[in-house]
């Protein structure tokens, strides 16, 4: 859980001390021709147990009731190890697959005797976590801001449900006969459409350097929000679209239940993370990453800075996209105001706090904005102004984000444990 | 034919505000290199300090959260004697108090702190979008939630000359957007604190060589804005009433003004504000009321597209 | 002995004649560190040319004697006086002014708004009026000619004599001018050479970066040599010239500026 891909921070409080952290990327190539230790069993079976412990502690059971405590405790000692075992040792690497492990044997787990609403929440934890999974590699990776996630959630949601419905639609007067197409399909076309048209407004944004990619993006939600809500013939306007769950089937597993449609936010989910890491990991990735630390010395370096930070935005909305397919079957009704710029601001401000440039980070933001946020209901709306006091305050005092801090918090341990 | 000339004048109405909206934005985004993603809310948040504090509406006292006085009512209702001195009272109250929150405060304890020389923009960018969420979520829980009628400072009169519906309130406010805006320019460009402000502008690091105090330069330009989106608050919302979501529409349309116009000049902004006003109330009227604002969103992007610097802009003239 | 480059503190005996000492200064932008330990005195009422080659400091020096960089340690004194951390309108005060490299003006102003731009700090404008009269318009007619003409119109020699007019309207006792020479023609380089012997000669004392190093140094009293952060060479500016090692590294450079140039 408390694993994330270490890059370098580079939007530090201010311009010196991004130079003065430890360049993780740097410290690792360094080491690993160095002596990387070897495994130690008995930590490698006490984290395993606490990662059982984690995985395994709420099955069965409505909530956390009960263990809670207990289970906070095994979470916290396993984000203890996590940052007192040095992530460039055997034993590190170790620790770090059993904790991602334990994350996704704990998502596996946990819809076992759990409530419909519950897993209502955790459905849509795993659908908006993909969604800020794409937008990180935008913000965090890129470093371009883009203010239309909820845009392309809505083209994905609408695209998906209007190709699997087989009516006839309405636009500027022309009536078309749509295609009535399974489920599993409409996701990638989603997917496709929304890549499409993020290169579409992405390629005269990015051509000027500044924040351009900002105004053109919120230019477009708006645009996108007023088709949506204006065309009646293809969206049925404010009136929205049911779409229910029943006959609806994925490879014969039936979706109505939410526990079972749970797992296909789930592997969306996965699927987007293992898309980012891969990112991440390629050429190109390493190119975003000289882009967004330096993005003068990159393009002198012969790194084509606009195409990358295009593709970056495409594959950030085509993830929207995707998610988009998703949410219309887990809330069962779509809407325009589902999709408008509050929707995005959520996911932005998941994004940020989460941590950019970081794997976890998404997931800790994603969970912000739903699983917290749903528990933060009885405050009414003032969960919401304390989240946009939080992003500020944390602007100025840790610009990484709650996962970004964590790296740097067990940057500093290490740091006091080697000397 | 009348009706053209109908909506075009209340598109210049529209435009004027937007144009003034669109100055401040402009001027931070030049001087202090501030882009400012919480733009509409600074034009939301005075308008509502003026319904608070001119008018005896009982929804938009102070949030009955603070000591003492919540829940209090301070709205002057003074016997309307042609003028609606309620309003302009508060208006007069209300512009010290942007100064300080929308000025001193927003730069002090946000630009100054994330905007460090030749460095990234994108943290502003980030915690300013914190900011108006913050904002519009604030007004939204502490004072109202749904929109309030707000009056207008012209009165409710009309005028029927030769079959054209004109009123008052679109000549006032075209009138007084052309005061603001003929006062900032003669300031700018005749008075020697206004070149300085502009030099600043212009070459900060000449500016600071010759001893132009740079940073009271750009306190000025904070100042400068949070005036300006006071007077935008008053004039927009008897046509859109005080909401607290006014911000999102409000924003985009000014740096739509901005960037249409040339963002780094006064002039720019004015022209680009004059035409987006227009342009979004003839596709309201043309195209489809439905459609009012997407007229200027395309513009944007094809602007952005074709001709980044803007259409009245120079490209030597960018800076950023 | 000119300019020295030995001791360290303000030696009491050069009090009078030192108008700057540079002791120790460590600068640099960001984690960057451009200028290490540079220690350096200006002797007063002298032109003296700072050469080197690129990325030797010069620039940053200059910038950090005027606060436009930060000191990180060090001191930089001016008349006797620590003036690290002052801002620019104090450092004006005290007579002291700076014409950076490049183009320093606003082109869509008036020369004459420019040229008031430079008297902010005298915070009156009829008097900054009156100098503009009998300081700049004096030493440069051609922009009295120009007065009400744009700033971006004139051409190069004429906008660097604008900013050098602008400079002096304080009445600075030590000019900071990086490479006033940069784009001008070979007649202008010896017009604003001239200038600055001018200059000098009614008492002001001047110090320069010039990469037409041989030039500089023949119209020059003393000269510095920069290398890698540090002072390699403060001595009178025939010195510098007649130094074997210094025409090897350096001159030898400036022979392509000759040619260029005649």
């Amino acid at each position: 859980m408390a694993e994330s891909v270490n890059v370098p921070q580079s939007k530090a409080a201010d311009g010196s001390d991004a130079l003065d952290q430890p360049d993780f990327e740097n410290r690792r190539d360094k080491i690993a021709i160095v002596d990387r230790g070897r495994l130690s069993p008995s930590l490698i079976a006490l984290v395993s147990m606490l990662g059982a412990a984690v995985a395994v502690m709420p099955v069965g059971r409505a909530g956390f009731d009960g263990v809670i405590g207990l289970w906070f405790l095994s979470v916290l000692l396993l984000v203890g190890v996590n940052v007192a075992v040095p992530l460039d040792t055997r034993n590190g690497q170790m620790v770090r697959w059993i904790s991602t492990a334990t994350f996704v044997a704990f998502m596996m787990l946990f819809p076992i005797g759990k409530s419909g609403a519950t897993m209502t929440d955790f459905g849509l934890f795993a659908i908006f976590g993909a969604v800020v999974v794409g937008m990180n590699l935008t913000q965090g990776f890129a470093g371009q801001v883009s203010l239309a996630p909820a845009a392309f959630l809505g083209i994905g949601s609408y695209t998906s449900v209007l190709l699997d419905m087989g009516e006839e639609v309405t636009v500027a007067g022309v009536t078309v006969d749509l295609p009535d197409l399974p489920f599993l399909a409409t996701i990638p076309i989603a997917i496709v459409v929304c890549m499409l048209l993020s290169v579409l407004i992405g390629f005269p944004a990015l051509r000027v350097r500044g924040p351009w990619l900002a105004f053109v993006t919120l230019a477009f939600s708006l645009l996108v929000f007023l088709v949506l809500n204006n065309e009646d013939g293809l969206t049925r306007g404010s009136r929205g679209i049911r779409v229910l769950r029943n006959d609806f089937e994925i490879f014969g597993i039936d979706m109505l239940p939410t526990h079972n449609f749970y797992y296909a936010g789930l592997f969306y989910l996965f699927f987007s993370l293992t898309v980012v890491w891969w990112i991440v990991r390629s050429p190109w990735g390493r190119a975003l990453k000289a882009i967004r630390d330096n993005s003068g010395r990159a393009s002198s370096l012969g790194v084509d800075v606009r195409n990358y930070t295009l593709l970056g935005f495409a594959v950030g909305s085509g993830l929207a996209g995707g998610a988009g397919a998703l949410y219309a079957r887990q809330v069962e009704y779509i809407e325009p105001r589902s999709y408008f710029v509050n929707q995005t601001i959520d996911f932005f401000l998941a994004t940020v706090a989460g941590g950019l440039g970081t794997l976890a980070g998404p997931l800790i933001g994603g969970s912000l904005i739903t699983l917290v946020a749903d528990y933060l209901r009885f405050t009414g709306d003032w969960y919401r102004v304390w989240f946009g006091l939080f992003v500020m305050v944390m602007m100025v005092v840790a610009p990484e984000g709650l996962a970004g801090s964590f790296n740097r918090f067990r940057a500093w341990v290490q740091k006091r444990v080697d000397s | 034919m009348e009706q053209f000339l109908q909506v075009t004048i209340s598109g210049l109405a529209t435009g004027a505000i937007f144009a003034i909206s669109a100055v401040g934005f402009a001027l931070l985004w030049q001087t202090a290199g501030a882009v400012n993603f919480a733009h509409g809310e600074f034009i939301m948040v005075p308008a509502v300090l003026i319904l608070a504090l001119g008018t005896q509406e009982p929804t938009v006292g102070i949030p009955d959260f603070i000591p003492l006085i919540g829940g209090a009512n301070i709205g002057v209702a003074l016997p309307s004697a042609g003028l609606p001195w309620g309003l302009l009272i508060g208006f007069a109250l209300t512009i010290p108090i942007a100064i300080f929150l929308l000025g001193y405060l927003f730069k002090v304890s946000l630009v100054d702190r994330l905007l460090q020389p030749g460095g990234d923009d994108i943290p502003l960018v980030i915690a300013t979008i914190g900011l108006g969420l913050f904002l519009r979520e604030y007004v939204h829980e502490a004072w109202f939630a749904t929109p309030q009628p707000f009056p207008s400072v012209f009165g409710n009169g009309f005028w029927r000359p030769g079959g054209v519906a004109i009123s008052a309130d679109d000549i006032g406010i075209i009138v007084a957007c052309t005061i603001v805006i003929g006062a900032l320019q003669f300031f700018i460009k005749r008075t020697y604190l206004g070149r300085q402000m502009e030099a600043a502008a212009q070459n900060a690091e000449t500016a600071r060589v010759l001893g132009i105090p740079v940073n009271r330069m750009v306190l000025l330009t904070f100042a400068i804005n949070a005036v300006l989106v006071t007077i935008a608050g008053l004039l927009v919302s008897p046509a859109i009433n005080a909401r607290w979501d006014a911000g999102i529409n409000l924003g985009l349309l000014a740096f739509t003004a901005a960037i249409i116009g040339g963002f780094n000049q006064v002039r720019g902004a004015l022209y680009g504000g004059f035409l987006v006003g227009v342009i979004q109330n003839w596709s309201g009227a043309y195209l489809s009321t439905l459609y009012r604002d997407a007229g200027p969103l395309l513009l944007l992007i094809l602007v952005i597209l074709v001709r980044p610097q803007g259409l009245f802009g120079r490209a030597e003239e960018r800076r950023i | 002995m000119a300019a020295t480059e030995t001791g360290v503190g303000p030696d009491p005996a050069s009090g009078s004649r030192e108008i700057l000492r540079l002791d120790r200064v460590v600068a640099g932008y960001g984690s960057t560190t451009i200028l290490h330990e540079t220690t350096v005195g200006v002797e007063r009422g002298k032109l003296t040319t700072i050469i080197g080659p690129n990325g030797a400091g010069k620039s940053t020096a200059l910038k950090a004697i005027f606060g436009m960089v930060k000191v990180r340690s060090g001191r930089i004194l001016f008349e006797g006086d620590d003036v690290l951390d002052l801002r620019q309108t104090e450092l004006l005060d005290r007579g002291m002014a700076f014409v950076p490299q490049g183009r320093n003006i606003f082109p869509a102003m008036t020369v004459r708004n420019n040229l008031e731009l430079g008297g902010v700090s005298l915070g009156d404008l009829e008097l900054c009026r009156s100098r503009i009269e009998s300081i700049s318009f004096s030493l440069f007619p051609v922009l009295k000619e120009k007065a009400n003409d744009q700033a971006g119109t004139l051409s190069g020699g004429e906008q660097k004599m604008l900013e050098v007019g602008r400079a002096m309207l304080l009445e600075p006792r030590l000019l900071l001018i990086d490479e006033p020479s940069i784009g001008l023609s070979p007649i202008l380089v010896k017009q604003v050479f001239g200038l600055l012997q001018s200059l000098r000669d009614t008492g002001v004392t001047v110090l320069m970066i010039e990469q037409n190093a041989k030039k500089a140094l023949e119209i020059s009293d003393n000269g510095i040599v920069m290398q890698q952060g540090r002072v390699a060479l403060a001595e009178t500016a025939q010195d510098v010239l007649d130094h074997p090692k210094i025409g090897h590294l350096f001159l030898g450079g400036a022979v392509d500026l000759d040619s260029a140039d005649e």
